[in-house]
């Protein structure tokens, strides 16, 4: 699954552990939108995502001498877990998500939806769908929520989602099964939601 | 942690399929599993009914929730980096970034304490060395006795030993410890390290003198104080460095406390 060019992100792993700030930044310009979105995701806030990706870089930078090898960016990955693990437990709850009176015109319009034609929604009632979606996600215990981000935001498989969170296998299986649960629960409040991706599905 | 699915006898029964499900639509099934899975599916709407369902809600998830672009750069600069080269760190430790001016400070009272400590020591080192060929053990007598009537109230002397063997110990700059390492050990060999740890026995004993002591031992300290009134008399400065490291000390642990707290909360 993993489209990365691993030679090259490790050929810029070595360079970096010799202090190579250059090559280091160009795996942080390869990987933060990745990370941005996870911190983004998990914290449901821009501000603490922006906050939390730039903390784990720093991180990443003073412990890639530590780097044993594998894919850079599961390593990567669990560090920004990690941070964004601390930082929820560190406000004792989620911070609360941006409100719609602080984003821009541009960051409400919803659309930078993957596919432009985005089905029968229409393009108006996108950002209050996208509301509800994110305070479903917002619900969810930090765990399943992981899980989730990560299977169906981030599109990992199922090992790499192992190797970012140190959960084991079955772990990983139960955890994207119970935050899927509780968010279809969820959603059969507003089946208005799921409708169009249904009418998809042959 | 309870299920809030309507019908919890059937999810029961089916909570082997249901993780079957969730596999298929990420497409992790191994080929033995699909097969066992379709066959289940064939006889099974609930099931048939769940994946249906499962793949709408990933799509819509991607869908609503997709990709958004880093909002600036997150290139890291030299002045982010400030005071901590790349060191070899397990990726699983949690950042200590917890109280970051809290620990800063922590380090600059670590720092402080250190070097009034070594100040001090280096200090009374010079006067037993100018003050005559003294045994290192009255030496080290007269340290302490200093130290008592320095700190007779404070009871400042335990936590300054903490300090400087904190100090030591834990992330200080290496250089400290080998800097102060060679002229102490060149002047008397061996007697630095003893220091702290004469301080802290002597130091307890000074709120009982003579209550459960033995006489002897209390005239000898006695005798070695009157003796030392001439030559090692109590200098301004080192009743200076000695509360500076004291206060240094007392107040790096409390940062550390406080460091601690908050980054364990």
């Amino acid at each position: 699954v993993t489209s990365e060019p691993v030679a090259a992100d490790d050929h810029l792993v070595s360079l970096s552990k010799d202090g190579n700030l250059e090559a280091f930044n160009r795996l942080v310009e390869r990987h933060q939108a990745s990370v941005y979105n996870l911190c983004l995701r998990m914290t449901g806030s821009r501000q603490a995502a922006e906050d939390t990706t730039q903390e784990a870089f720093i991180a990443a930078y003073r412990a890639i001498g530590g780097f044993r090898g594998g894919n850079f960016r599961s390593w990567l990955l669990r560090i920004a877990a990690n941070r964004v693990k601390d930082d929820l437990r560190r406000h004792h709850r989620r911070r609360p998500p941006d409100s719609l009176d602080e984003l821009s015109a541009a960051e409400q319009a919803p659309l930078q939806l993957a596919d432009p034609n985005p089905g029968p929604e229409h393009r108006a009632e996108g950002a209050a769908l996208s509301r509800i979606v994110e305070a479903a996600l917002a619900e969810l215990p930090e765990d399943q929520r992981l899980a989730v981000v990560l299977a169906d935001l981030q599109e990992l498989d199922y090992a790499e989602i192992a190797e970012v969170t140190g959960w084991a296998l079955g772990t990983v299986k139960s955890r994207i099964n119970r935050g899927r649960a509780r968010l279809r629960i969820h959603f059969t409040r507003h089946p208005e939601l799921l409708a169009g991706y249904r009418r998809l599905d042959t | 942690m309870p299920m809030r699915l309507p019908f919890p006898a059937l999810f029961n029964r089916h909570r082997r399929w249901d993780q079957y499900v969730s596999a298929s639509v990420d497409g992790e099934l191994a080929p033995a599993e699909t097969a066992t899975f379709e066959a289940h599916l064939a006889g099974c709407s609930r099931c048939r009914q769940a994946l249906h369902e499962e793949r709408a809600l990933k799509r819509m998830l991607a869908a609503q929730l997709p990709e958004q672009p880093a909002p600036r750069s997150f290139a890291l600069t030299p002045g982010m980096l400030a005071g901590a080269p790349p060191a070899p760190r397990p990726a699983s430790s949690p950042a200590l970034a917890a109280g970051g001016q809290v620990m800063a400070l922590a380090r600059v009272m670590q720092l402080g304490a250190a070097a009034a400590l070594l100040g001090f020591a280096a200090l009374l080192v010079a006067d037993f060395a100018a003050g005559g060929p003294g045994a290192s053990f009255q030496a080290a007598g007269d340290a302490a006795d200093t130290r008592m009537s320095a700190g007779a109230e404070s009871d400042g002397a335990p936590p300054a030993a903490t300090a400087a063997t904190n100090g030591r110990l834990t992330e200080g700059p290496p250089a400290l410890p080998t800097v102060a390492g060679g002229p102490q050990g060149q002047a008397t060999g061996g007697q630095p390290g003893e220091t702290p740890k004469a301080v802290a026995p002597d130091g307890a004993q000074a709120p009982a003198p003579g209550s459960a002591f033995e006489p002897p031992s209390a005239r000898d300290l006695q005798a070695t104080t009157e003796s030392g009134e001439g030559d090692n008399a109590l200098r301004p400065y080192q009743v200076v460095l000695a509360m500076v490291a004291v206060a240094c000390a007392g107040a790096w642990l409390l940062a550390r406390r406080a460091g601690g707290a908050s980054s364990h909360a």
